[in-house]
């Protein structure tokens, strides 16, 4: 299935926008409100979502026209896309984390699509997603065989070895040994990392 | 518009291609994904290392999602490509690579979208690029301050440092300790960039 790379799956998600306005404003503009607002926060709320690696949200407001020779055409709905890479076969534990961490954020984006049916039963939610997602032709993931943990915490190991190294530089063969050991240790009690530390 | 997070830039472009290239495109993407054809392509896209997560999605141009009454359905007259790309570094240099590295295997995958130019050379293959591109509007990763290549190169250096700790210690003397881990320091040298914004 070409959803999947490795150990990672790649959703891709095309929710129709709804057309008018709520409260004055296009739906499409609410939404990129809401996407500024989040950008400009310190502390992105998707980073409680502990296999995500990747994510974006973008409105696609019309296809472009290529000119002639082309055909003109114009899309009759605009849409919001929603790509995530995550650890996984399948999409519901993705989506189910999605909305244990983020049910307020979901809700104000997908709120202005087409059908979707709140953030309250997940079961809906999870086949809204399901009726607007498409396949994957074809997936690349340069370390799609290492789980998000697993990456963050190489990171911080790789931080952390170049510390050790600096600080022993030069250090009498009696010391180093002493000094690896309790290196050792001290990675081996280090917390896991979570995402966006580095 | 936040196309960039950290040393990552999330690149997305839609492009139009007569529906009846579908099947080309699926005979394409599976020579590419299950059988790993052509093989320099992909080696090569593999050393380049700038990628972290990418990919091509055909949408056909009756499968836009529909979801009822009062979405009006879609008439489109042709299918699009859709690509979406997170990697590293810059938006030209990235394409420049894609242009001077694999232009075969970009071919095989944009040709036949209306007005695809090919990838060499590289000024119109830029323009093509830049003209359908879509700005994203949140765009999230979960290690901003980590390139594809820091990323590869923790995960050897983690994999290399569990395999030198289980090795036995006891009994060697510390100048043969010594003579071990510099051994290791040199295997893991390449390993060792420093991450961070």
């Amino acid at each position: 299935m070409p959803d999947r790379k490795d150990g990672a799956y790649l959703l891709t998600v095309l929710s129709p926008i709804m057309g008018g306005q709520t409260q004055g404003v296009a739906h499409a503009a609410a939404i990129r409100a809401t996407l500024r607002d989040l950008g400009k926060r310190k502390d992105t709320p998707l980073a409680r979502i502990p296999m995500l690696h990747l994510a974006r949200w973008v409105v696609i407001d019309d296809v472009r026209s290529q000119g002639s020779p082309a055909r003109e055409e114009h899309l009759r709905s605009k849409y919001l896309l929603f790509t995530a890479d995550f650890d996984g076969d399948e999409p519901t534990g993705f989506l189910e984390s999605l909305l244990e961490a983020v049910p307020d954020l979901a809700h104000s984006l997908w709120k202005h699509c087409v059908g979707f049916p709140g953030v309250k039963d997940r079961d809906a939610f999870c086949r809204y997603i399901e009726r607007c997602r498409i396949e994957t032709g074809l997936p690349v993931a340069a370390y799609g065989t290492y789980t998000l943990p697993e990456v963050l915490r190489a990171l911080d190991v790789q931080r952390r070895m170049l510390a050790f190294i600096k600080s022993n530089q030069g250090k009498p063969a009696a010391d180093l040994r002493p000094a690896f050991e309790a290196f050792l240790q001290e990675l081996a009690a280090a917390p896991q990392p979570t995402p966006v530390f580095i | 518009m936040a196309n960039s997070e950290g040393k990552a830039y999330a690149l997305t472009v839609l492009t139009p291609m007569p529906w009846w290239t579908r099947v080309y495109r699926r005979v394409v993407f599976f020579l590419i994904h299950v059988v790993h054809w052509p093989k320099r392509d992909q080696v090569n896209l593999a050393k380049l290392s700038f990628i972290h997560f990418a990919r091509w999605v055909v949408i056909r141009r009756s499968r836009f999602p529909w979801l009822g009454h009062p979405q009006p359905r879609e008439r489109l007259h042709y299918d699009y490509l859709l690509f979406c790309s997170n990697f590293n570094g810059g938006w030209g240099e990235y394409l420049d690579a894609f242009s001077d590295v694999i232009p075969r295997g970009v071919n095989n995958i944009w040709r036949w979208c209306i007005k695809y130019p090919k990838a060499r050379p590289i000024s119109p293959f830029l323009g093509y690029a830049a003209f359908n591109q879509i700005d994203t509007d949140y765009f999230y990763n979960a290690y901003p301050g980590a390139s594809t290549r820091d990323i590869k190169a923790a995960l050897e250096l983690h994999a290399q440092l569990e395999t030198f700790a289980k090795e036995p210690r006891t009994g060697l003397s510390d100048s043969e300790f010594r003579r071990k881990y510099e051994a290791f320091l040199t295997r893991i040298q390449g390993c060792l960039g420093t991450i961070g914004p």
